[in-house]
């Protein structure tokens, strides 16, 4: 008779919540993952889980033994802190008298009570009792078949107590008809089984001196099950099972946990910031909120929330993130030669996931406040709808409450201090055990209006009265269907609205644009080793637009004096912008080693009335596929960017425009060093053609053209400390150039984002009693600029325009900062406590963010931005 | 949708340019004259229409000259062709030529200027349509100039001064550059930036900010859109008008006690008559509503300070500015002083003011008059 205690999740329940929340790929530099809400706080001190001290023997049903049966039956364990097991409940019943055997026997149970640190707290377990008519002994036996083509399952044994790899460790593995398999670990606890076919296989696994274990798993197509199996010596009995992940369609998509996100030092937890530390991403100017990726301008990266495009990242430009960390599931990051899947711009993507509700059947829910906002989380089970679950959370900054009168002394009329919400909003069901469906709203709201009754003095056209509300809110539902191991099919349709409205003097923008979009996506494994994917893009959004403003400067070019001293353009526009996409994908597994996705995809955009043919390909290759893991990867492919808006409006543009276009190409490697440390190297060189530019022409505007050109080169590094039970770190490198060649002169300039060295190391550690402490130090190259050599006096405005020198061609000095960042948590009985002190600048740096001048540009010097910033933070939770 | 992006991209644009891009403590005020100094370019017509003449009155002053001992400076215009391409003001020097920059006659000191302002008029007219500038102006006071521009008529013959806009009426613009300069102008046709192409020497040695300042301004044409000038009403220290204070003798100036610490703020205040807050015919807000002018005063002085250098007058959406005076932080030096406040519209109208004050010991105050 086995006996085998099981985590807080069963493999099942881990394979199939995975599967439902997405699959996120990690290998090497991986995907981002936050990790489920079951797994261990990742703030806790370290949880020392329950032993067993008593065992009671259950009697075996006699009607069951006469007939020859066996069964698992599945408990969960209720113990108090004194080791007492205080409640049984039947969580996979196996009927014929098993049940109500391991109930009585399991109430006998003694245990020594988990601990947190070194004190005893109550604990929930799973417990498999295992009802079998014959003992199964574990047997020296190896492999009996040659090395398989590849591998469907494989892993590593670990001892509990030492985590040190336990070989000679036996693995029995028998599928639907009773057909076993056996291997025996390595002398470093690997193992693998290999060709499997897809499907639910149990697993049994035997060491001497060792608790055995019994688990079913899942072999799923084209995917390689990585596992991880820690042996309690006899006595205890927790597992904890790690599912490894799909190797990702893309060449690199990068992994952060929620711990790394949460605990980051300088970015007071904010999920889409923590994405600033990853290599490839530079740093923003000050408090910016801006996406610069490997070289590409802000606009030439998109953000998604579940597939599903929004227009704001972050609440005034930088504060926030536009959705909190709490509502997070994953973040999926692609710096480049991203996927089919996704189009229309140049740069990357970024995809956030929300999570879904927690589905324990209790009420959970969260309270934070710190200096920028507050925020309210609450999630559980749906009243009255078997199945369904809810997860609702709002944010109000409360800057307006200090930040008013501060205005006022200023001498600023205040109308409304700024302030901005969030919300979100879900239900989620599983109609099946394959499938889940969720609805909900998420939005943001972002609003101020002053008067301004000092005009800035380098354009009095900035001054009187401002006025600003961005916002957007979508309506989305989202569908996922595993129809079968062969067939997928996932949906996302939302509709909502973006609006602004600014208004400055007598400067306005004001858009509304109901917006529509769908993507869908069906993937379908014809045999072993091709998955196909097929999918549609689509985005449509009517708008209404009004504009008075004179046509800014591009990047580069002259300044054309104070706006002031210019008639404004102005334009009334109603229109829509119609965007589908198709898009074909095929995931290619050779061998056991190769993974080739070659893919195609095709944009039409309505504004310029062209289509556009993306053919991509992406590779992976392990040269050592078993630890420690060496691969080697690439892609090569065509992405396009559609104009933007004002370069194909009537007023502002000009017709006849294609798209911008780039090439990718990517080439790197992924070595593991040791289990916890592995590092990326990777190369990237960006071919940018018919980049939108204009000149001047005689009609008082500008005539655009797709004439410029560009390159951005670059390497990255990361090596990365994957998140323990301690600690988690990394250093991220990344040396680039990003160029740009314009009409008329085809002058190679720097690219106004380029910066040449970005190096970030940061680390967080777990002290203890509830004691985390982190720290982050970033060096990187100065912002270019475009220096001033003398002004010119514009007399209608009564203030300068600067005389411009070679654009971007000047850098201010080298930026540097280190972060702090310290937490603390307390747990009580039914709710946990924590707060935070993160000190951004330390030391105080007045780091350079640009050069400032005074009234007529004779005089000019660099300017510092950011003085030291503690920031300190409260949440309580249940 | 991608429209909101490049807004978001816009605005953080504009912040940045606000934030970084002028200003700052440390920096020479802007208020105070300290070297040669363009104050104001007042056009008697800032949207004339097709043939009409132009008189420009640029104000000008030095600060590196006493009252009683001024500097020689020189003084020059430029005349662009009219529509430069994409409406930029540098764009307009390809179609100048050596003879295009026209210097008028030194200005040293108001007797000298007086005689000078007799130069012919004919000579100083303009002929925008050649590119061509006429006279160099007239020296109408020690720190004035005057100059005029002719207009080109409508001609059916391409190309036309007026030209379709993308929206709104037709219009034609013309850019004159000028410059002052406390040395002798000169033309610099190979001038690479967007700077005009005017230089300012002394003998051999190339002369900068403090002695040498060029500028621009634009002249909207067209058929049958007009603007006014600002009114200027007066202009108050501490509720005492200053008006007409420049012709008075030293003297009689309305005196200001020296600062000798604390707070020395005084306030001061242009009075803008209500009817300079035109409607601007071309503006409406998105939901319909008709929108004013934007009107702005700029304070300058010879000594002292402002708390703010620039104050609204009167904001397109909002109305009158209720709150517009600032405060003159009176200097803790006894002497003359001016003060100007520049008054400007968003249309290209501009006005200015003048004023002068003594500023004075506190036995000086008690034994004449006070303010």
């Amino acid at each position: 008779m086995w006996l085998v205690a099981l985590g807080a999740a069963t493999p099942a329940q881990a394979q199939s919540g995975s599967s439902d929340q997405g699959a996120v790929p990690s290998g090497g530099a991986g995907a981002v993952r936050v990790a489920p809400k079951a797994a261990p706080e990742p703030d806790a001190q370290p949880v020392t889980p329950p032993k067993i001290t008593h065992f009671e023997q259950a009697s075996y049903p006699a009607e069951a033994q006469k007939a020859g049966l066996e069964a698992n039956v599945i408990l969960r364990l209720d113990i108090d802190k004194d080791g007492k097991v205080t409640a049984v409940t039947v969580t996979e019943p196996a009927g014929h008298g098993f049940d109500e055997a391991a109930t009585e026997a399991a109430k006998k149970f003694s245990f020594e009570p988990a601990r947190r640190g070194t004190t005893p707290i109550a604990a929930r377990i799973h417990y498999r009792y295992g009802f079998t008519l014959k003992v199964a002994t574990p047997e020296e036996t190896q492999a009996a078949t040659p090395p398989p083509p590849s591998d469907s399952l494989r892993g590593t044994v670990r001892a509990a107590d030492a985590d040190l790899p336990l070989a000679g460790a036996t693995i029995e593995l028998k599928n639907d008809r009773g057909e076993a398999t056996v291997v025996s670990t390595s002398v470093d606890g690997t193992f693998k089984f290999a060709g499997l076919l897809p499907g639910r296989y149990k697993l049994s696994l035997a060491s001497a001196g060792f608790e055995p274990l019994v688990a079913e798993e899942e072999v799923v197509a084209d995917t390689v099950t990585e596992l991880v199996y820690r042996l309690k010596t006899k006595g205890a009995g927790i597992e904890v099972f790690v599912k490894g992940d799909r190797p990702p369609r893309e060449v690199t998509r990068r992994t952060l946990e929620k711990r790394e996100i949460e605990r980051i030092p300088g970015t007071n937890g904010d999920a889409l910031r923590s994405l600033q530390n990853l290599p490839g991403v530079g740093r923003p100017p000050g408090l910016a909120g801006l996406l610069i990726i490997r070289g590409s301008a802000p606009q030439d990266t998109n953000t998604f929330v579940d597939g599903t495009y929004v227009p704001l990242v972050y609440h005034f430009g930088g504060l926030s993130s536009i959705i909190p960390t709490e509502m997070l599931e994953k973040i999926d990051f692609y710096p480049g030669n991203f996927s089919a899947q996704y189009g229309r711009v140049m740069g990357g993507i970024v995809d956030v996931g929300v999570r879904s509700p927690n589905k324990d059947g209790k009420y959970h829910g969260l309270a934070q406040i710190d200096l920028i906002d507050g925020r309210l989380l609450l999630e559980g089970p749906i009243p009255l709808l078997k199945g369904w679950s809810f997860i609702v959370g709002g944010r109000r900054s409360w800057v307006d409450v200090w930040l008013k009168p501060v205005l006022t002394e200023a001498g600023a009329g205040v109308t409304a201090a700024p302030v901005y919400y969030d919300y979100q909003a879900y239900i989620e069901t599983k109609p099946t055990s394959r499938s889940s469906f969720r609805v909900g709203v998420f939005g943001s709201d972002d609003r101020l209006e002053l008067l301004i009754r000092d005009p800035a003095a380098n354009d009095p056209g900035f001054g009187g009265n401002l006025a600003l509300r961005t916002g957007f809110y979508r309506f989305q539902a989202l569908y996922r269907n595993d129809i079968s191991d062969n067939l997928k099919f996932s949906s996302s349709v939302s509709y909502g609205l973006d609006r602004i409205d600014f208004g400055l003097g007598t400067f306005f923008f004001r858009i509304r644009s109901p917006v529509l979009l769908n993507r869908d996506e069906i993937s379908y494994r014809p045999f072993s080793g091709l998955t196909l994917h097929a999918g549609l893009d689509l985005a449509y959004a009517p708008y209404e637009v009004d504009v008075r403003f004179p046509p800014p400067p591009r990047p580069g070019e002259p300044s054309p004096g104070p706006f002031v001293s210019r008639p404004p353009s102005t334009l009334h526009d109603k229109d829509a912008a119609w965007r589908p996409a198709a898009y074909l994908e095929a995931e290619i597994n050779p061998g056991y080693n190769l993974k080739v996705v070659p893919g195609l995809r095709v944009d039409y955009a309505r504004d310029t009335g062209k289509a556009d043919v993306s053919p991509r390909i992406n590779a992976r290759y392990d040269i050592h596929h078993d630890f420690p893991r060496t691969t080697v990867k690439g892609g090569v492919g065509l992405y396009y960017q559609p104009p933007q808006f004002q370069e194909t409006s009537p007023v502002f543009g000009s017709r006849g425009l294609v798209s911008n276009r780039a090439t990718h190409y990517s080439l790197g490697v992924e070595q593991e060093l040791t289990r916890p440390i592995d590092v990326s190297v990777e190369g990237f060189y960006k071919d940018l053609h018919s980049l939108v530019a204009r000149l001047p022409n005689e009609f008082g505007n500008f005539d655009y053209n797709n004439l410029g050109k560009g390159y951005v080169v670059g390497a990255e590094v990361l090596l990365k400390y994957k998140p323990d039970e301690r600690f988690f770190g990394w250093l991220a490198y990344t040396v680039s150039r990003s160029a740009r060649q314009n009409p008329p002169d085809y002058a190679t300039q720097l690219f106004q984002y380029d910066q040449t060295h970005i190096l970030t190391l940061l680390g967080s550690y777990r002290l203890g009693r509830g004691w985390e402490f982190g720290a982050r130090f970033r060096l990187v190259s100065g912002s270019l600029y475009t220096p001033a050599v003398g002004g010119v006096f514009d007399a209608d405005a009564g203030a300068y325009a600067q005389v411009s020198g070679a654009p971007f061609s000047r850098r201010v000095p080298f930026f540097h900062q280190l972060d702090l960042r310290v937490d603390k948590q307390w747990r009580f009985s039914s709710w946990t406590l924590r707060t935070y002190l993160d000190v951004q600048n330390v030391y105080n740096r007045s780091n350079p963010e640009g050069v400032t001048y005074n009234y007529d540009y004779s005089q000019s010097r660099v300017q510092g931005f950011l003085p030291i910033i503690p920031s300190l933070g409260v949440r309580g939770e249940f | 949708m991608r429209s909101l992006r490049w807004k978001g991209m816009a605005l953080l644009a504009l912040s940045a340019t606000a934030a970084l891009g002028c200003g700052g403590a440390g920096f020479d005020p802007q208020e105070k004259i300290k070297g040669l100094r363009i104050l104001a370019v007042e056009k008697d017509k800032p949207y004339p229409a097709p043939g009409d003449d132009v008189e420009l009155k640029l104000l000008y002053w030095d600060g590196k000259s006493t009252e009683t001992d001024r500097r020689k400076i020189q003084v020059g215009f430029v005349t662009c062709a009219p529509n430069p391409p994409a409406d930029l003001y540098y764009n307009c020097r390809p179609v100048l030529s050596s003879t295009s920059l026209q210097v008028g006659p030194q200005a040293a000191g108001a007797a000298d200027a007086g005689t000078d302002a007799a130069t012919g008029d004919s000579d100083a007219d303009a002929d925008a349509a050649n590119g061509n500038a006429g006279g160099g102006g007239v020296g109408d006071s020690d720190h004035t100039h005057t100059y005029r521009v002719k207009i080109p008529a409508e001609s059916d013959v391409p190309p036309n001064i007026l030209h379709k806009a993308a929206e709104g009426p037709d219009y034609g613009l013309v850019y004159v550059l000028y410059a002052v300069c406390a040395g002798t102008l000169e033309f610099k046709p190979d001038q690479r930036t967007n700077e005009p192409p005017i230089g300012c020497v002394d003998g051999d040695k190339k002369l900068g900010p403090g002695d040498f300042v060029t500028g621009y301004t634009s002249i909207y044409v067209y058929r049958e859109r007009r603007n006014a000038n600002p009114i200027l009403d007066d202009l108050k220290l501490n509720g005492i008008s200053l008006k007409g204070s420049t012709a008075l003798d030293e003297k009689d100036l309305p005196k200001v006690p020296r600062c000798k610490g604390g707070d020395c703020g005084l306030d001061i205040e242009v009075n803008v008559s209500e009817e300079s807050a035109e409607p601007d015919p071309s503006a409406k807000n998105p939901d319909g509503r008709p929108l004013q002018e934007q009107i702005w005063a700029a304070y300058y002085t010879t000594s002292g300070g402002f708390k703010s250098s620039l104050r609204l007058v009167n904001d397109a959406t909002t109305g009158r500015n209720t709150q517009q005076s600032t405060k003159y932080d009176v200097p803790s030096e006894p002497g003359p002083v001016r003060i100007w406040s520049v008054v400007h519209d968003n249309r290209g109208g501009v006005a200015w003011i003048e004023g002068r004050i003594m500023i004075v010991d506190m036995v000086d105050m008690i034994a004449d008059r006070d303010l």
